[in-house]
């Protein structure tokens, strides 16, 4: 659905996104995982035509330059930022953001009433978005983003300051959006989100892909071992074992062992072996 | 153009929700309009304030007398003028609210007051100033009467009024003899009245207000006008001087309610950018075009919207009436067309709000100085006059005058419109060009 090929964009000496390129399967929920700075956001805005590359290139659906503004009309985009206007009801900024896509007044009505009941809005429908909560605003960022039914769908850390019941809320809603067939890009530095909803995760820093596969794939390949932590009178004991359950029957068999705990590898695991720190450095 | 449409209105939608931005666009220059507009009309007083000339056509002692009792009455600036051009000049510069002439005939007329014949006076006032035309007449109408009083006030004079006045009555053909009768039997009558109250210089006591020689407060309440006032409003013979300071104010109001305009769709360009709405806009399947064209659309509008209210309130509140609609019209579609690509420049220029609204106002106030938004040029030092061609808020000025007053030759107002529209179009085309060239990321 979305192709890279070594994309690469600095801003002045600095090299934002450095031949980057990946493919982002159709229907599925893919994962950027990278932190703050990584080049994430630039790689999006250069995937639906915001940004032009120094160089490399990007391929919508199979052919289709994001630069050419018709097909620009399969890309819904929810920006980190809350990109709605404050002054106007919830109704009124979807209505206005489906005129941008030449949809008529009977078909974003109807569409209008779908995506609130999607994200949970309807009962808000004709309130002003400034009384919205920071949960609220961040749905309706998410309504007016599949307002015009996009088959392409970049969500742009989705979840950042809300609520656990509106986060809960959104990743509901964009499993709900990958059952419709729609191909979402998910960027996030939230692991256990991307534990929860990716398909596949991109583990990016620098602007360099790092690695790229499914949750389980990357654990596997570059998590490490499980830690089992024994605790004894004499203090705790870690040791790092790709055999846990072998490990753990070992050393249960002394009778200093009080207490057992066995960590499983995680993306925080991942990203710290592949980039040497955490996620949230 | 569904799109453009639709950017439109939802940014003029957005301006009417602003309660600030509404308040520079539309009430603040009506503010400024009447607020400067009341104080150079001199409109802020009450009747002490009506400022009037006068012209004695008639040249008797009843005329003079009417005069100085006008003039040291105090309810009116009295100016007097040698004939009815200068009075007319004077009206039409501002410098007095009307003019009043006292016509030949008025002496006689006010030494019979009952021969029929009232005393007469032609009262021109400036259109601008219509609220101060009753008021006047009511001055003129009390003067009258106190005319009445003061002849009265001296028996043998009102004696000698009425037998004068009884004689004209009898050899008045074809007056119905009844009515001769009952005239003939009050002047009669009224004579011998007279006849017994002491003369004035022997100490009788006159009904008037001797320390200002006003008629005294029960004034005479009678069923018969003894004067005679023939109001109208001014012929404006020349266009080369405002007719009011209304006129200067409203144009004045109309620039300023254009730059609040352009301040304000400048800074919601800017908060588009920098909230993140602009995003969603350039990503959705329209050219960058469409998105500034919706945008000085918006502005356009109002703005065109902002001057026809602010001329229709000085149209129907304060006299002012455009002297040549069409070229009003062409006037402030140049003006608006020139601060939409001012509102692009302003955007293209401003990485932020604030420094938008710095800029902005930094900028507009210095061109709104030169170019005669504050003080009319005219009224600049010299050496500032060639200084405020450099500024656009001139030619706008210049140029929507000309549709309410001024009399400015057609090339000056082709010119006028001409540099508003380019300066319009340079604004526009950087505003384009800049935001072309700004890449934005998410």
């Amino acid at each position: 659905m979305l192709k890279l090929i070594d994309l690469r964009k600095s801003f002045g000496a600095v090299k934002a996104v450095d031949g980057l390129s990946l493919e982002v399967p159709r229907g599925s929920v893919f994962g950027f995982l990278g932190p703050n700075g990584a080049g994430k956001t630039t790689t999006i805005s250069m995937a639906v035509g915001l940004l032009r590359p120094d160089s490399g290139s990007v391929v919508l659906d199979g052919s289709r330059n994001p630069l050419d503004p018709a097909a620009r009309s399969m890309i819904g985009v929810s920006p980190q930022a809350i990109a709605l206007y404050d002054e106007l009801t919830a109704d009124e900024n979807l209505r206005f953001f489906a005129q941008l896509y030449e949809m008529s007044r009977s078909e974003s009505l109807r569409r209008a009433d779908e995506v609130l009941g999607l994200v949970g809005l309807t009962d808000r429908r004709s309130e002003r978005v400034k009384g919205f909560s920071g949960g609220m605003k961040r749905r309706l960022n998410l309504a007016a983003a599949i307002m015009h039914g996009p088959r392409l769908l970049l969500l742009d850390e989705p979840t950042a300051g809300v609520d656990p019941q509106s986060r809960s809320a959104i990743l509901e809603i964009v499993k709900t959006l990958r059952e419709q067939g729609v191909t979402i890009v998910y960027t996030t530095h939230y692991m256990e989100e991307a534990e929860k909803i990716c398909d596949q995760v991109a583990v990016i820093d620098h602007g360099k892909l790092l690695a790229v596969d499914a949750v389980e794939g990357l654990i596997a390949k570059h998590g490490g071992g499980s830690v089992v932590t024994f605790s004894t009178e004499a203090g705790e004991q870690r040791v790092a074992t790709n055999d846990p359950v072998g490990e753990l029957s070992r050393r249960l068999t002394s009778p200093d062992v009080r207490n057992v705990r066995i960590d499983r590898p995680d993306l925080e695991a991942v990203f710290l072996n592949l980039t040497g720190r955490s996620l949230r450095d | 153009m569904n799109v453009i449409l639709a950017i439109c209105m939802k940014d003029i939608r957005l301006l009417l929700r602003d309660r600030v931005g509404f308040f520079f666009t539309f009430v603040f220059p009506l503010l400024i309009a009447v607020f400067f507009g009341s104080i150079f009309a001199g409109g802020g007083g009450g009747p002490s304030s009506i400022a009037v000339a006068i012209i004695d056509q008639d040249q008797t002692a009843g005329s003079r007398a009417f005069i100085k009792d006008l003039t040291d009455g105090g309810d009116l600036r009295v100016t007097p003028m040698p004939d009815v051009l200068a009075a007319e000049r004077s009206v039409q510069g501002g410098e007095q609210a009307a003019y009043i002439v006292v016509p030949k005939g008025f002496g006689p007329a006010r030494d019979a007051p009952f021969s029929g014949t009232p005393m007469t006076l032609q009262v021109v006032v400036d259109p601008s100033r219509k609220a101060a035309a009753p008021m006047l007449e009511g001055i003129l109408t009390k003067y009258g009467f106190m005319q009445l009083q003061s002849a009265f006030s001296d028996p043998g004079k009102a004696r000698t009024m009425a037998k004068e006045s009884l004689e004209k009555i009898r050899n008045t053909p074809g007056m119905d003899p009844l009515r001769k009768m009952a005239f003939d039997r009050f002047f009669g009558n009224l004579d011998a009245m007279l006849a017994t109250i002491p003369d004035q210089a022997a100490g009788g006591a006159a009904e008037t207000d001797a320390s200002a020689g006003k008629p005294s407060a029960a004034a005479p309440r009678a069923a018969f006008t003894p004067i005679k006032i023939e109001s109208t409003t001014i012929v404006k013979k020349s266009r080369d001087m405002p007719p009011s300071a209304y006129a200067i104010t409203f144009p004045q109001g109309v620039i300023w309610g254009v730059m609040g305009c352009a301040l304000s769709f400048a800074i919601g360009l800017i908060i588009e950018r920098s909230r993140g709405t602009m995003t969603r806009l350039r990503i959705a399947p329209i050219p960058a075009w469409a998105l500034l064209a919706g945008k000085g659309l918006a502005c356009f509008i109002v703005t065109v919207g902002v001057a026809i209210v602010l001329i229709a309130i000085a149209m129907a509140f304060f006299g002012v009436r455009p002297s040549d609609p069409l070229r009003l019209a062409m006037a402030i579609i140049c003006t608006a067309l020139c601060f939409v690509g001012i509102m692009n420049l302003l955007a293209a220029l401003s990485p932020s709000e604030r420094a938008a609204s710095g800029l902005g106002w930094g900028v507009l106030l210095v061109l709104a100085m030169i170019g005669g938004a504050m003080v009319p040029v005219e009224f600049l030092p010299t050496w500032m006059a060639p200084l405020s061609s450099i500024s656009p808020i001139r030619w706008a000025l210049l140029a929507i005058e000309a549709g309410v007053w001024r009399e400015l030759p057609m090339p000056k107002y082709l010119l006028s419109c001409g540099i508003l529209l380019g300066v319009g179009a340079f604004g526009m085309l950087v505003g384009i060009r800049a935001f072309g060239m700004t890449e934005s990321r998410m």
